[in-house]
């Protein structure tokens, strides 16, 4: 009863009893077009999983796994050789040698190469893997993977996102065992985790979408979580631990003020999800513009026929540089009026930023000078 | 008509000889009956000029002490110094229609209008001490012209021939238009008239206000240091001129002669040498006239206005020689 | 079925709740919590009282109305200037002793005393007008000042004089009737007193010299650059208050006869008590008669009802100065508040269900998507801003609006040089040509223009006639959208909204309610009137082939309908088109006799949604800025061509607005269509394949010129 009293004076008065307001992009998070200024090296549709392995450089394309060439570093990057899947794949992951852990959008993970070649993990603990986010090789035959929700696919996302769902789990598998032995629920409840990276204690560090967080792991201590990045202007994704220390963080999507005032808005929410095409939601997305049925907010649309930098957007290319203690440090954006959005999967190649926009469907390359980095 | 009473006290004769043989003595119900009966759930209401000093209290203190007795209704509306309000509050008691209003007015004229319509609506109209030019149902309060000849005469026995003196005097005057202030004044001048070695220096009014009386006689004893009496119009306010005389050194040398309730304050007063002598005319007594004259105009068959009369209650000399806990009153007493 | 949606519906179509926001909009929402106060005060005092509403009660609290109301009146008009005027009390207090002098002592006429008494109240006022006034003294000291020297005199004459009052007496019936008798039971001085504030509510609210009082009391340095006489007008409204005071002090005599020591004391913080719990502001520039007389009574009913009920005097006054404390305190919270609480309600969406869109995906659709209008000649690129509508002479010179109020020229035929034709002030809007050759512009804000071939600007209409049961006045034109001229030069135009101006488009997207209408300006006779009712944002206007009817767009409702003006389907409406996949602008003929409808923006499923969901709408409006709202898809653009049976036969897209998001307007000329838009910066210029290389609108529809 205080409860919905407080509620309807908030609602009259017009603030904010949820905690919701996007916190502004400043400090480290200023906005720059250092994205936008990159090469492109690669333009693919889809584009994500962009992973640095033993044998070069390996990304997806829908259901499709392709290996890169780069033999010159003045050129761009070619594609080396293509292999199809029965899904679309969600993740890769290298153990550092010839293996290399595929994530599949409601199968589960399928180990190539290496010493558990052909392995196939479709459950854990009588749990479907169907959303398999993020995996990572802590050695040869220890693998932790996210399962982004239990409820949703990962290619579901949005609903995922819209429909409040907190369904996320992470695991440790043990692939010395047999098949089906050896899972270990880290943790669970976890709103959309999306990816994975080892600290330099031991801890892993999990980017939990949907709460705007980084949480840290400790295995050692019955994956007890604590926080350690939170109120992040956009939902973090892919984790990458720096080849001189620290991390790079995927911001795949943007929040937006409306957004958090719909994710509340329950009746209105609800109808939505059940009568329109998730594409033309009141939601985040990899990339906008594509269609008219696109819902635009009112500074998003053009004046004397220019679209402003710091218009409100659904999409955003966002990559934060964080320090060993995860305080960011510095941050590479695409703003409303840019071209490299939806940023889902980063890699370090020869000093070189490797950046996959699985939005705008292109791989950027940067050279990073002293300062940024 | 006359055979009928005789029958009514023949009957209660007859019954009270019952009476007698039961209880072995007499219930006086003849004049009790009506009497009680004939005040309970009356209705009666006041308008002091204000409420929160001695005169006003000590009234009020002792009316409401017997409408308890008695039990009739008394009520004091406060205007707190303002005719307006005061006008207000009466016209609010026109629509009420109470029995009796007893009302202490402010000058001569303000309610006079207003009680002619209270008489008119038949509520009977009390004024205390201070009246207007218009008699109603009763008056109950001090003979200003008598309170005057008192204090004029005493000046006059201060500061007149023969007494080595230089004859100023100063008279401080209270509210102007106010009963008291305009017969107290006609008083004076009457004996000054009488007197021509009284020299009236200054008259000014003070309307009640002690700091006004103080200033006014600073002023005055500055331009005539040999002043020889102040004649004031209210023990309350003239005391402001006994601490200007006093201030300046003259206590004594300067006759000081006011009128007043008669409290405690005011005894304080002259003891204190800041009064020479108060003509009171003694709220105690007040109280208990008006009680009386409550009592007989709520049981009178007369209609409001037509009978009108007055009481002019008992004048008594303090001095430093007469004080005594006797004729000073307090608060705390009368309730 | 009766499912929450219907209830939903019905509840946004019979509670209208965007009233509650038009009604905070007025001016006397002000007297809202002095009127409730008094509401409360009766009744309160009502029912505590015993004979409360006798009629003698009421006739003497009339008559103390009068009286207090006087001086609350003129305290209220030196407020209103900016002023403070204390000496009120005292002018009041020497008034009563001057007319007491004049009957009771002097025994004049009673209407020489009047005259003196008001004389010296004037001359009193002229005092205070002229030290704050012209020697520009601050207000409240000056009054201090006189209020004691005022006060002073009174006690020196009061002394000489009171014997001489008190023993004299008036029997002049004419003085007794001022102060006793009534007319119709209404006491005398009440109506003197109604009188004079009903003079003083007409100049106030009606006439300039109130207009210029409130304006100099509102903002003084403004007021001055408006050539009002700043010092003249301070000065006449304390000579007013010393009048008015005067007078109330008249009738006080004329009541009680007599006056005291104590007459006056405290009028003035009574007075300025009742001021301002009326809502008459202490920073001057606002306040009405109303708020005087309300604050009077207010002030009145209080205190004698207090003093009734036996509370002692100066907790009465406790009281009182308590109460004033609380009047400023709310008088402050309601200036600082009222427009956040007015940009909180105001916006007030309502319930509207759109049919599902047609789809455009497909290629047989008459919607089938391409994208032809993305590389189109342009026009005027960054010369020009916001050419909401284009218009084509017959000799191709080229006519568009700009953001900056002017009409600017392109010569023909290659629209390179161009000149502003008209500078108008507003932001021009639809356009058409009359049968002599005159340019008729609807003007965003300002009405329906006229710019004659030879430059000459004229305005031919802003204001229609006002609706019976508007609470906003709807007589001024806001926002003139679109017009059209019938073969009999009557011409018809659109509203697009009566409770937005042009830039808050958007806001009224967003309640899409019937805010429109459809307007009529007879040149013949100089007339204006309101042709149709109650349209959701009406737009662009078009006559059909009949003469006797027009094809006007409503945007959010994107349809299209049909009304005939005259013939004998006169007043019927047709829906002509009902589901277009956008908002629908400007609609214009077509040289194949059809006709060319621009759709400024496309919908979207989300925001369609949500105008079935009008709480969640004015949730939005109030929680999130307006830069975040949801708006219609306004960053593509389309001209859809379409025939009177209403079939659509083409449509020319540019996908993702390259060139022209949100067209508002196209006209075909000589083979070419010309494209504008409400926010761009350039014209576009499309050669329609298989067009007539030689039809101008004007020619096919006025004739060639003889």
């Amino acid at each position: 009863m205080i409860g919905a009293l407080k509620r309807a004076y908030a609602n009259f008065r017009g603030f904010d009893e949820a905690g919701s307001t996007v916190p502004m992009m400043d400090g480290p998070l200023k906005p720059n077009t250092l994205l936008d200024g990159g090469e492109i090296l690669l333009s693919l549709p889809q584009v994500d999983n962009l992973v640095s392995t033993a044998g070069g450089l390996v990304c997806s394309s829908g259901a499709e796994l392709l290996a890169l060439n780069w033999p010159d570093r003045a050129m761009p990057l070619a594609v080396a050789q293509r292999r199809a899947f029965e899904a679309p794949i969600t993740c890769l992951a290298s153990d550092g040698g010839k293996g290399l852990a595929i994530g599949l959008d409601g199968r589960g993970l399928l180990i190539q190469g290496g010493r558990h070649d052909g392995r196939r993990i479709d459950a854990l603990q009588d749990r479907p893997l169907n959303c398999p986010t993020a995996a990572l090789f802590l050695d040869a035959d220890t693998l932790v993977v996210a399962n982004g929700s239990a409820d949703n696919n990962a290619e579901a996302w949005k609903r995922d996102l819209m429909g409040r769902f907190a369904s996320g789990s992470v695991w440790r598998i043990d692939l010395s065992t047999g098949p089906g032995a050896g899972a270990k629920m880290l943790a669970r409840g976890l709103a959309f985790p999306c990816g994975i990276a080892a600290g330099d204690d031991g801890a892993l560090l999990v980017s939990e979408a949907w709460r705007h967080q980084l949480i840290g792991l400790d295995p050692a201590r019955g994956g007890q979580s604590k926080r350690l990045l939170g109120d992040l202007p956009a939902y973090p994704g892919r984790i990458l631990h720096a080849a001189d220390g620290g991390f790079w963080i995927a911001l795949f999507a943007p929040r937006n003020q409306l957004v958090e005032f719909v994710l509340r808005e329950t009746g209105y929410r609800r109808r939505m999800m059940e009568r329109i095409d998730p594409a033309y939601w009141i939601a985040p997305s990899l990339a906008g513009g594509a269609s008219y049925l696109e819902p635009i907010q009112g500074g998003a649309r053009k004046k004397l026929n220019i679209m402003k930098p710091w218009a409100p957007t659904w999409s955003y290319g966002l990559v934060l540089r964080c320090d060993r203690a995860m305080r960011p440090v510095t941050s590479l954006h695409s703003r409303a009026d840019g071209h490299v959005h939806g940023v889902t999967a980063i890699a370090e190649a020869d000093g070189r930023l490797l950046i996959a926009a699985k939005g705008s469907g292109a791989i950027v390359g940067l050279t990073l000078s002293e300062g940024q980095a | 008509m006359k055979f009928r009473h005789l029958l009514t006290a023949a009957l209660a004769a007859l019954l009270a000889t019952a009476a007698l043989a039961d209880e072995k003595g007499l219930d006086n119900h003849v004049k009790r009956t009506p009497y009680y009966d004939g005040l309970t759930g009356k209705k009666v209401v006041f308008v002091p000029l204000a409420m929160g000093f001695d005169l006003t209290e000590g009234w009020a203190a002792i009316m409401r002490k017997q409408a308890k007795d008695l039990g009739y209704s008394f009520d004091i509306r406060d205007p707190n110094w303002s005719t307006d309000a005061g006008t207000r509050a009466i016209t609010a008691i026109i629509a009420e229609k109470p029995d009796l209003a007893i009302i202490h007015n402010p000058d001569l004229q303000s309610y006079a209008r207003l009680e002619q319509r209270l008489v008119q609506a038949g509520i009977k109209v009390l004024q205390v001490n201070l009246e207007t030019t218009n008699p109603t149902d009763y008056y109950v309060g001090a003979d200003w012209v008598k309170v005057g000849l008192i204090e004029a005469q005493a000046l006059v026995d201060h500061c007149g021939k023969r007494t080595n003196t230089s004859g100023k005097v100063e008279i401080l005057e209270g509210q102007p238009t106010a009963a008291s202030n305009l017969y107290e004044l006609y008083a004076y001048y009457h004996v000054f008239a009488d007197h021509p070695e009284i020299k009236v220096v200054a008259d000014q009014a003070a309307t009640y206000d002690p700091s006004k009386a103080r200033a006014i006689t600073e002023t005055v004893l500055q331009q005539n240091p040999d002043l020889c009496g102040i004649v004031g119009n209210w023990d309350n306010q003239d005391v402001g001129a006994g601490a200007a005389v006093q201030a300046a050194g003259k206590t004594g040398s300067v006759f000081i002669v006011t009128s007043g309730g008669g409290s405690q304050t005011g005894c304080d007063n002259i003891s204190k040498g800041l009064l020479s002598e108060i003509v009171s005319y003694d709220v105690p007594l007040q109280g208990n006239a008006l009680n009386e004259a409550i009592v007989q105009l709520l049981l009178s068959p007369a209609k409001a206005g037509e009978i009108k009369s007055t009481y002019f209650t008992p004048l008594t000399l303090q001095t430093k020689d007469t004080i005594s806990p006797h004729n000073c009153w307090t608060l705390d007493q009368l309730k | 079925m009766f499912s929450s949606e219907t209830l939903t519906r019905l509840r946004y179509r019979y509670l209208p709740d965007h009233l509650i926001g038009e009604i905070l909009t007025k001016r006397w929402i002000d007297n809202a919590v002095p009127f409730l106060a008094l509401l409360v005060a009766v009744a309160v005092f009502g029912t505590l009282i015993p004979d409360f509403f006798s009629l003698t009660s009421l006739t003497d609290l009339g008559r103390q109305v009068a009286e207090f109301g006087l001086v609350v009146l003129g305290l209220s008009i030196v407020l209103m200037s900016g002023g403070i005027d204390l000496s009120v009390s005292s002018v009041f207090t020497l008034s009563v002793l001057l007319s007491l002098i004049g009957t009771n002592v002097q025994v004049w006429p009673v209407p020489l005393v009047l005259v003196a008494v008001l004389a010296l109240g004037g001359a009193c006022g002229a005092i205070n007008g002229y030290l704050v006034g012209y020697l520009r003294l601050r207000a409240f000291l000056t009054t201090l000042v006189t209020l004691i020297i005022f006060r002073s005199i009174y006690d020196l004459l009061f002394l000489r004089m009171s014997t001489a009052i008190v023993a004299g007496f008036s029997d002049s019936p004419l003085l007794l009737f001022i102060g006793e008798g009534t007319v119709l039971g209404i006491p005398v001085s009440l109506l003197v007193a109604l009188v004079i504030a009903l003079a003083w509510h007409i100049v106030l609210s009606r006439m300039r010299p109130g207009w210029r009082l409130i304006a100099v009391g509102g903002a003084r340095r403004s007021a001055y650059n408006a050539g009002i006489k700043v010092r003249r007008t301070v000065f006449f409204a304390y000579v007013w208050s010393g009048l008015l005071s005067s007078l109330a002090g008249f009738l006080f005599a004329a009541r009680l006869g007599s006056t005291g020591a104590d007459t006056g004391v405290g009028l003035e913080v009574a007075a300025l008590t009742a001021a301002v719990l009326g809502g008459n502001s202490l920073g001057g520039g606002r306040g009405s008669v109303a708020k005087a007389a309300m604050g009077a009574t207010l002030v009145l009913i209080l205190t004698n009802g207090l003093t009734n009920l036996g509370v002692s005097g100066p907790v009465n006054s406790t009281i009182l100065g308590a109460v004033l404390i609380a009047a400023v305190f709310v008088d402050m919270r309601w200036l600082r508040n009222r427009h956040k609480w007015l940009s909180k309600v105001y916006v007030s969406p309502a319930y509207l269900r759109l049919p599902p869109p047609p789809s455009a995906a497909d290629a047989g659709s008459p919607y089938a998507l391409n994208d032809k209008l993305r590389s189109v000649e342009i026009i005027g690129l960054g010369q020009i801003e916001g050419p909401e509508d284009v218009i084509l002479d017959r000799d191709d010179n080229l006519y568009c609006g700009t953001r900056h109020g002017d009409i600017v020229r392109f010569f023909g035929p290659d629209h390179r040089r161009h000149e502003v034709f008209a500078h108008i002030g507003g932001h021009p809007l639809g356009m058409a040509f009359d049968r002599a050759g005159n340019l008729l512009v609807c003007i965003g804000g300002m009405g329906l223009y006229q710019i004659a071939p030879d430059k000459e600007v004229l305005k031919l209409t802003d204001e229609t006639n006002r609706s019976l049961f508007s609470v906003v006045d709807d007589s001024r034109l806001r926002l003139a959208d679109d017009l059209d001229v019938a073969p009999d030069g009557r011409i018809y135009f659109s509203e697009a909204t009566i409770r937005y101006e042009q830039e808050d488009w958007a806001v009224d997207a967003l309640e899409s309610r019937g805010n429109g209408r459809m307007i009529c300006y007879d040149p013949r006779n100089g007339s204006t009137h309101t042709e149709i009712h109650k349209l959701v944002f009406a737009n662009g206007v078009c006559m059909a082939s009949d003469g006797c009817s027009f094809l006007y767009a409503e945007s959010w409702t994107c349809s299209v309908s049909r009304y005939w003006f005259d013939g004998p389907k006169k007043g019927r409406i047709e829906r002509v088109l009902d589901n277009l996949p956008g908002y629908p602008d400007n609609i214009n003929r077509a040289s194949d006799g059809n006709y060319w409808l621009a759709l400024l923006g496309m919908r979207t499923p989300a925001l369609d949604l949500a105008l079935t969901m009008p709480g969640f709408r004015r949730r939005m409006a109030r929680r999130v800025a307006p830069d975040l709202w949801l708006y219609p898809n306004i960053n593509t653009g389309c001209v859809v061509k379409f025939d009177e049976s209403g079939r659509i036969l083409d449509s020319l897209w540019d996908l993702g607005g390259a060139n022209h998001p949100m067209i508002t307007s196209m006209r075909e000329h000589r083979g070419y269509l010309y494209l504008g838009g409400v926010s761009n910066n350039r014209i576009g210029r499309y050669k329609i394949p298989g067009a007539d290389p030689n039809w101008s609108a004007q020619d096919a529809y006025w004739g060639a010129p003889s």
